[in-house]
């Protein structure tokens, strides 16, 4: 029997399946989470450490977070106001800490806002015993840019219109006291009204920022969003915080009601600070709290906002209520980062 | 009428009916039907001891179970290039009494045969296999070196589950072949298409899943033939509303080669070569896997000392995914039915070799899109068969049989190492020493008629991966020995004997997979135990295909990690088969 010339082909060619063999070589990666991180032994190699024991947020300083462990962790860094109680936790997952991922520039993961105030460090592992503390003095908080409202430091801004039921209890004023959302005094409103729901309300008029009778706010609505710092006592649970935003469509200095007027109703809130934030060009016309169609011309225009009013109201029959208002700002591309 | 004679009745009928039609058909025409099946009688009686304190007062320790079932087959030709065959199994188990625990079930029901005399095609119930890396049905784990009076019981199983046709799987579908013969340069051309239904859909949320494939083999001669293979599991979209579709090609090469005949020396090469590719279509979620594989084995033939060396170079690469390849016989997350509970606790045992003996419900029938679990106790290094992926290196075999048939002994070393490290860029070398020995004693007594074997087997396994950073070092090492002898001391009468033990120790980490396969943790497993059996008995075969056996078993396990106490389980079984 002879070899057929395919068969000899074949034979020519067979070092070309060893080459595929030799190919196959050992890959640099691996499969699924290093072992070293799961099972290796932990320890820190540099010490945790503060890059400055004091920092000034409102000249845009920050501080930066060192350390340097012997595996990848799930590490947490807590930093505390010791007198505001506002908490800043940044969490991450490696050996090491530094600029790229223990920056801290000021601001806050639970409300309330950071004050000039001590402040303590505690840096703590999912899966390890060890915790590391260090300090930073907080010289001055960061400030945040956009069309600031009221913070209320300043008491309650003269241009503003109040109209304040005359019911019981009635506590429509300005507070000092140290569980202010941003600084030391916030806005507090509350009484018992029992035969209308609304127990007050004041109006901020465009006039007090600007040249004319519109606030000084971009024309883009999905670039503008209104914020601001609402607390709900931990008894409370029938506030309904509603807060207008009236436009000069025709922009003859007046509103008038065939106009857009937009909303946001508040209700429900856990105890505690929150912070509310709407994009201008998501509100929407409401009617008894449900959407409705546009009184105006259905255009969301910011640049010719003529009016806020924050009205605060309750279901006459569940009694007294009470909210904290603090912080009302506009700003420009981003929600607030308190 | 009660049930029983119900049963009987339509016993009766069939089987006059089948005999009747067989005695009308004329000797020397195809029968217009035949009749097919099994038979089986089988009965455990099981006693269970723990050790350790305090004593288990919670479990029974004694324990009955078996049945008697048939497996009833009607082929019938309404002519000469058509048959159906419909199979039907009656099963009662022991303890249900007067037709209580008695089912009914149709076991296979097909159509199949050849049109024009050019195409073969077969509706239904179809036994199917590829190549080992498209679609084929591995051995489970324990298989190696069984002794035969253990693989008595094997045989039940592996009947039960449809294993018995030579590494196929039993699919619901259809398949066609066929083939062209020529003249010059091409001595045959054949094909085969096949598609079959792996998972029904709800209309809703889950598709139609379908596994269909094609072959094409050309063979040049006796030397050469070349095969090209295609498979792929894949979700047929729009048979329900989910936007997520599954679906796993698989491409393969072949070629055979064989060397012209030498005088002492004959030289063969066989290999296969391909790639797959696994994604989901529809989501981000899942990162599309691509893998590939080579397998060469070149083997060489001293024929006058009858022996065989052939040495097998292997590389999978750590994504290749092949579920008709990869899919496991025994399905690792199931519990024994025997003494599923034990302890006063009533912790559930995991299942062993025993079990995995003996007990049908521990092994699957379908195969998976995804890498099923496995015990490295059992297997560290070959899992998925030849397609387990991650693998890289050679095994290097040694046959020999010499004619007269009084010895076989095979000899095998493997050597693999990782070709992606498990979190660690560290690979795990994976070693394997097998001997396998039979030896026909009959043989060597040249005035002895009855037959007198014995058979031995041997593996150990090792895998290792040196310590990192305070990682702990792999070092798991399993062995599994076997032996047996049958002494036929009456005619067809013989006396059987087994001992088939593992035995493992050490360390490794187990990947956890997420559902799109990507490995998402570790965990430690540490062993440290055995598990042993042995047995002694009495076997009677009627003829070829039918026997009935007696037999006395001791199995121990015994484990130094884990919450379940060392035990011993005895039991004495009762085994008639028969098929026809």
């Amino acid at each position: 029997m002879t070899t057929t010339y395919p068969a000899k082909m074949l034979l020519k060619y067979w070092p070309l399946l060893l080459l595929f063999f030799a190919s196959c070589a050992k890959e640099e990666t691996f499969d699924g989470p290093a072992l070293i991180d799961i099972y290796g032994d932990f320890t820190v190699i540099n010490d945790f450490q503060a890059s400055a024991s004091t920092v000034n947020f409102a000249e845009g300083q920050t501080v930066t977070f060192t350390a340097l462990f012997s595996k990848n962790v799930n590490w947490t860094i807590t930093i505390t106001g010791e007198s505001s109680g506002a908490v800043r936790q940044i969490s991450g997952f490696s050996n090491e800490l530094d600029a790229s991922n223990a920056r801290w520039n000021g601001t806050t993961t639970n409300l309330p806002m950071f004050r000039a105030e001590n402040c303590s460090v505690e840096l703590t592992f999912a899966n390890e015993e060890e915790t590391f503390q260090a300090a930073v003095e907080v010289i001055a908080p960061k400030t945040n840019p956009g069309l600031l409202l009221s913070d209320f430091e300043n008491g309650f801004p003269e241009e503003w219109v109040p109209f304040v039921q005359s019911g019981a209890n009635m506590s429509f004023v300005v507070a000092t006291v140290d569980i202010a959302g941003q600084g030391n005094s916030y806005f507090d409103m509350g009484g018992t009204v029992n035969w209308d729901y609304l127990i007050g309300m004041f109006d901020i008029p465009g006039s007090a920022y600007g040249d004319g009778t519109a606030f000084p706010l971009a024309n883009n609505p999905n670039n503008v969003f209104f914020n601001c710092l609402l607390y709900n006592p931990p008894a409370i649970s029938n506030a309904i915080t509603l807060i207008q935003f009236r436009e000069d469509d025709n922009g003859n200095g007046t509103y008038e009601n065939n106009e857009d007027l937009w909303a946001i109703e508040v209700t429900g809130l856990s105890a505690g600070w929150h912070l509310i934030s709407q994009r201008y060009s998501d509100l929407t016309t409401l009617v008894n709290g449900q959407p409705a169609a546009p009184l105006g011309n259905g255009i969301h225009e910011p640049n010719r906002l003529f009016q806020v009013s924050v009205l605060f109201l309750a279901n006459p029959v569940t009694g007294y209520s009470q909210n904290y208002l603090d912080y009302l700002i506009f700003t420009e591309n981003t929600p607030l980062q308190p | 009428m009660n049930i029983s004679f119900r049963y009987n009745l339509l016993l009766t009928v069939v089987l006059s009916f089948l005999v009747s039609g067989a005695v009308a058909q004329s000797d020397t025409q195809p029968k217009k039907f035949r009749v097919t099946g099994a038979a089986r009688g089988l009965l455990f009686g099981d006693d269970l001891n723990q050790a350790g304190a305090p004593a288990d007062t919670v479990t029974a320790p004694k324990l009955a179970s078996g049945h008697t079932l048939v497996d009833l087959g009607v082929a019938i030709r309404p002519n000469q290039s058509m048959e159906v065959l419909g199979l039907l199994r009656i099963r009662n188990d022991f303890g249900g009494f007067w037709g209580a625990g008695t089912t009914f079930d149709l076991r296979q029901l097909y159509v199949r045969g050849v049109v024009n005399n050019k195409v073969r095609y077969q509706l239904g119930d179809i036994d199917y296999k590829l190549t080992p890396y498209t679609l084929f049905n591995v051995d489970q784990e324990t298989s190696f070196a069984r002794p035969q009076a253990f693989q008595n019981y094997m045989d039940v199983v592996n009947y039960d589950n449809f294993y018995d046709f030579s590494n196929a799987w039993r699919q619901q579908g259809a398949a066609v072949d066929f083939g062209f013969v020529f003249r010059k340069f091409v001595r045959e051309v054949n094909f085969n298409f096949f598609t079959s239904r792996i998972n029904r859909t709800n209309f809703t949320s889950v598709s139609e899943r379908l596994f269909s494939g094609m072959r094409m083999e050309v063979v040049q001669s006796d030397l050469v033939s070349f095969a090209a293979t295609y498979v792929n599991m894949y979700d047929w979209m729009g048979t329900s509303r989910s936007t997520v579709h599954f679906s796993n090609p698989v491409v393969t090469g072949q070629i055979n080669l064989t060397l012209p005949e030498q005088e002492n020396w004959q030289f063969m090469a066989t290999s296969e070569f391909g790639m797959s590719q696994q994604f989901y279509r529809g989501t981000e979620a899942d990162p599309d896997m691509k893998g590939a594989f080579g397998d060469l084995k070149i083997s060489a033939e001293l024929k006058p000392r009858n022996l065989v060396a052939t040495l097998n170079l292997h590389s999978v690469e750590a994504d290749f995914r092949s579920p008709g390849a990869q899919t496991k016989r025994i399905n690792f997350n199931a519990a024994p039915r025997a003494f599923q509970r034990i302890t006063n606790e009533q912790s559930i045992r995991t299942f062993t070799l025993l079990d995995l003996l003996r007990e049908t419900d521990l092994y699957n029938m379908q195969l998976s899109e995804e890498l099923m679990a496995f015990d490295p106790r059992y297997d560290n290094i070959t899992p998925y068969g030849d397609a387990t992926p991650n693998r890289s290196g050679f095994a290097l075999t040694i046959d020999h049989a010499p004619a007269e048939e009084r010895y076989a002994v095979q000899a095998t070393w493997l050597n693999f190492n990782e070709l992606r490290g498990q979190g660690t860029t560290q690979l795990k070398n994976f070693q394997r020493f097998e001997l396998l020995g039979n030896v026909n004693i009959h043989q060597w007594l040249p005035n002895y008629k009855k037959a007198i074997r014995l058979e031995a087997g041997l593996r150990q396994d090792q895998t290792k991966r040196d310590s990192e950073e305070g990682v702990r070092a792999v070092d798991l090492a399993s062995t599994l020995v076997s032996t047996g002898f049958a002494v036929e001391f009456a005619k067809n009468l013989s006396f059987t004997g087994a001992l088939q033990g593992i035995y493992y120790q050490g360390f490794d980490f187990l990947p956890l997979r997420s559902d799109f396969d990507q490995v998402v943790f570790f965990n430690e497993f540490e062993v440290d135990g055995s598990e042993q059996m042995i047995g002694l008995g009495l076997r009677y075969d009627f003829s070829e295909n039918d026997y009935l056996t007696i037999q006395w078993n001791n199995f121990k396990s015994e484990n130094n990690f884990g919450d379940l106490p060392n035990y011993e389980i005895n039991q004495l079984v009762f085994l008639f088969s028969m098929k026809f």
